[in-house]
């Protein structure tokens, strides 16, 4: 079995933690974030993260469950933890005073969980239980559980190396001064080190989308090559993808909603992966026998829109951008997580510039690559969209009712 | 000009930036300014009261929430979202829902677009059937909750409220003269509420909305609070997967609402498995507690008097929660205050913060009980 796990056990490591400053004299509270991101999406290790993402923040070998209760008592916010397919993020909220506690906390909380005390197996459990609605399962589709139940030291095997391939990232936003983070950092985890782990294959299988979903609800999507923030072309590539997929004005509501009646969910995101934003057009229709032309549909009226975007969606993609982007938006579409996109909430812009970080961009503020798009020329504009569209990959996840 | 629209309104309270005010068709509406802010929200609701049951063909208000939205000359989304606003529309057991959002720099054309939704209907047989093809796929998206819900509303009220999705079959009969009529019902000035919040000059904005609501079609609606059936002991099955159980809450101003909601969200939070679904509101309506496997029923049974003090601890967090969630200035939070113009004025939503945070033990323990014997239990066929 080319994925098998070699079990060659290596000595432990020291933990490699970066970490991203972002003053902010005027504000009020702390926002402390801190990332555990893959390297890899590999297939065996797909349940074990899973179970990694819903247990992370509940305790760690340093603080004991009640304690994190005890300290969400005194901010008024418990620790919360949010995931996607390539990274989690635990935010944390502090008052000023409190930044070195609260930062310790954060660290400790995705750095050192305790497997032994956190009850993972019986989340597990549940976990196997539940099921996504077609939306979400869209947007994260995730595969059927592998096993009967992980090995008992799978989930902390997989932290273990994630932490040492990617270290953790912290990133703090607030009335902090620079440079104190990184060296109350360096004080509190002296001593930390990453538990040995079991080292994977280089002929490890990547995970594969699944090709069906238990729902009577089937997924096409069209995936656009992931936007780099910031390097060149990123901001035609932008526009181009909300000018094709955000909000009702947009070429695939407009078209094959609208116009063919092929769906009621048609919608365009921005979904945020290691390689960058990927822009994604996702139509769920209703399950049929004959409904693989349903992709070709949707390639097809997006092909025609994107050839013919003139200046009216131009100006309609900057205008829908700075409001997707900076404020709270019906359309909201750029996901800082595998269920939330930007608001136009207090820490949006510590969760987007810790993003670009984790991606190895420039950690750009919202407001400014805002601004940015305003300088996209009309041509670049449509040369983005044809080419976002050209070069897309289409997929197919068909439902099956009653698989479950 | 001016002068004849205030002189119009019948009352008129303006608390520094705050203006509410009932215009003599029967429309109210209410305008709080948040200056500084640069965001802007105008939620107009549409009570069901309108076109009550309705008018007969289940669905019919959420097929004209499909077509009122999309404009008079179906351009207004592509004119909203060109200057930085949208619009997004659902339909409740309460009423209708329009919410345009954006930037506040937009608020007379936020306030114009009302108009356009205001103006009669006009539809004709093959926008119809492109309407009906989108209804069709998406009541594959529905949530397997639905069917649990739909008949609590039915069985829990008389007269039974009827499925807000509707039924496909029978809005494919409805020719386009039955649906422009009923848009005008629904529309009518009598039912209508307007919410607006944002970075905007309430007085102006006050006169702006005082023309356009004086532009829709005067009419007069009948308000009757829903008649609440006995629950206790009724079992009712579902052609559905999974298994329920439905109380009534009386509405957001009386604290067993919120404490029967976070009695349930309290067992959600222990019990993974479990759906809560709840339509915010003044007037009375089903909380469901829903079980896609049909398991974990039990754990109802799980909490006595000697763990009350952490489960109901639990529990004021979970309303506490619920109430922080509905302040999140999404759509659901226009909405809410838009219907409570029209359902609980004089209440202050300010005040459900405090109530969540001063549940009492004996209050949680009775919602405890009303889930346990109180609900109707509703049982899946698949």
């Amino acid at each position: 079995m080319i994925s098998a796990i070699l079990a060659i056990a290596i000595g432990q490591y020291p933990m490699k933690i970066s970490v991203l400053e972002l003053p902010d004299p005027g504000a009020e509270t702390v926002a402390i974030h801190a990332y555990l991101w893959r390297d890899q999406n590999l297939t065996q290790e797909e349940d074990a993260w899973r179970v990694i993402c819903d247990t992370i923040g509940i305790n760690s070998t340093t603080y004991a469950a009640d304690e994190v209760s005890f300290f969400g008592g005194t901010t008024g916010v418990l620790p919360r933890v949010v995931s996607a397919p390539d990274f989690l993020r635990l935010e944390v909220v502090s008052t000023p005073e409190k930044w070195r506690e609260s930062v310790a906390l954060a660290a400790s909380l995705v750095a050192q969980p305790n497997w032994r005390s956190n009850q993972w197996e019986e989340r597990e459990k549940v976990l196997r239980g539940s099921v996504d609605d077609p939306w979400k399962f869209a947007l994260w589709p995730k595969r059927p559980w592998s096993s009967e139940a992980l090995q008992v030291d799978e989930p902390s095997s997989v932290h273990s190396r994630l932490l040492d391939k990617g270290g953790l990232r912290i990133v703090v936003s607030g009335p902090i001064e620079q440079g104190l983070v990184k060296e109350e950092l360096d004080r509190v985890t002296r001593t930390w080190a990453i538990p040995e782990y079991r080292k994977v294959s280089r002929f490890a299988e990547e995970t594969a989308a699944p090709e069906r979903q238990p729902y009577g609800v089937s997924t096409f999507e069209m995936t656009g090559r992931p936007i780099r923030i910031g390097e060149n072309g990123s901001g035609a590539q932008f526009l181009a993808a909300i000018a094709l997929g955000v909000g009702k004005g947009a070429s695939i509501w407009q078209t094959v909603r609208e116009r063919d009646g092929l769906a009621y969910r048609v919608e365009g995101v921005f979904w945020p992966s290691r390689s960058g934003f990927v822009p994604r057009f996702l139509m769920l229709r209703k399950s049929e026998e004959a409904e693989l032309k349903f992709g070709g549909d949707l390639i097809a009226a997006l092909k025609e829109s994107a050839s013919s975007l003139d200046v009216v969606e131009f100006s309609r993609a900057k205008v829908m951008a700075e409001q997707v982007l900076m404020h709270p938006n019906a359309f909201a579409s750029v996901y800082v997580d595998g269920e939330s996109p930007l608001f136009g909430l207090p820490h949006d812009d510590v969760r987007w510039r810790g993003l670009l970080n984790g991606m190895g961009l420039p950690s750009l503020p919202l407001a400014r690559w805002s601004e940015t798009l305003n300088e996209v020329s009309l041509d670049d504009f449509r040369s983005a969209a044809v080419e976002m569209v050209d070069r897309a990959e289409i997929r197919i996840t068909r439902g099956y009712s009653g698989l479950d | 000009m001016l002068g004849f629209i205030c002189g119009l309104a019948l009352i008129a309270q303006a608390e520094g930036s705050v203006v509410q005010k009932e215009l003599p068709n029967g429309a109210k509406f209410r305008i709080e300014a948040t200056p500084g802010t640069g965001t802007l929200m105008v939620a107009l609701y549409a009570s069901e009261a309108g076109l009550p049951n309705d008018g007969g063909v289940p669905g019919t208000r959420h097929l004209l929430e499909h077509l009122i939205a999309k404009g008079g000359d179906r351009l207004l989304d592509t004119k909203l979202e060109s200057v930085g606003l949208s619009l997004t529309a659902f339909t409740e057991r309460d009423g209708t829902a329009f919410v345009v959002m954006g930037s506040s720099r937009q608020s007379v054309l936020a306030i114009e677009s009302l108009r356009d939704l205001l103006e009669p209907l006009r539809v004709d047989g093959g926008e119809l059937e492109v309407e009906l093809k989108i209804l069709e796929q998406e009541s594959a998206l529905r949530a397997d909750y639905e069917p649990f819900l739909d008949r609590a509303w039915l069985e829990l009220f008389e007269p039974g409220v009827g499925s807000v999705f509707g039924d496909l079959k029978g809005m494919a009969q409805l020719t386009p003269d039955q649906l422009m009529g009923g848009a005008e019902a629904l529309m009518n000035s009598g039912g209508l509420t307007v919410y607006v919040r944002g970075d905007v000059d309430a007085d102006v904005t006050a006169l702006r909305l005082t023309e356009v609501l004086n532009s829709a079609t005067r009419g007069q609606v009948n308000f009757a609070p829903r008649e609440v059936l006995e629950s206790i002991g009724r079992k009712e099955t579902v052609a559905g997967k999974g298994r329920a159980r439905a109380v009534v809450a009386a509405g957001l101003d009386r604290p067993m609402t919120l404490a029967r909601l976070g009695v349930a969200l309290a067992i959600m939070r222990l019990e993974p498995g479990f759906e809560v679904v709840y339509e915010p509101s003044f007037d009375r309506g089903p909380v469901l507690l829903y079980s896609r496997s049909g398991e974990g029923f039990g754990a109802l049974e799980k909490y006595d008097q000697a763990g009350l003090s952490r489960f109901a601890a639990l529990a004021r967090l979970q309303a506490l929660r619920l109430v922080n969630g509905w302040k999140l200035e999404g759509p659901r939070f226009g909405v809410l205050r838009a219907k409570k113009l029209r359902q609980a004025a004089a209440f202050n939503l300010d005040q459900l913060e405090s109530t969540a945070r001063g549940l009492t033990d004996d209050e949680i323990w009775s919602a405890l009980q009303d889930w346990r014997g109180g609900a109707m239990h509703l049982e899946g066929t698949r």
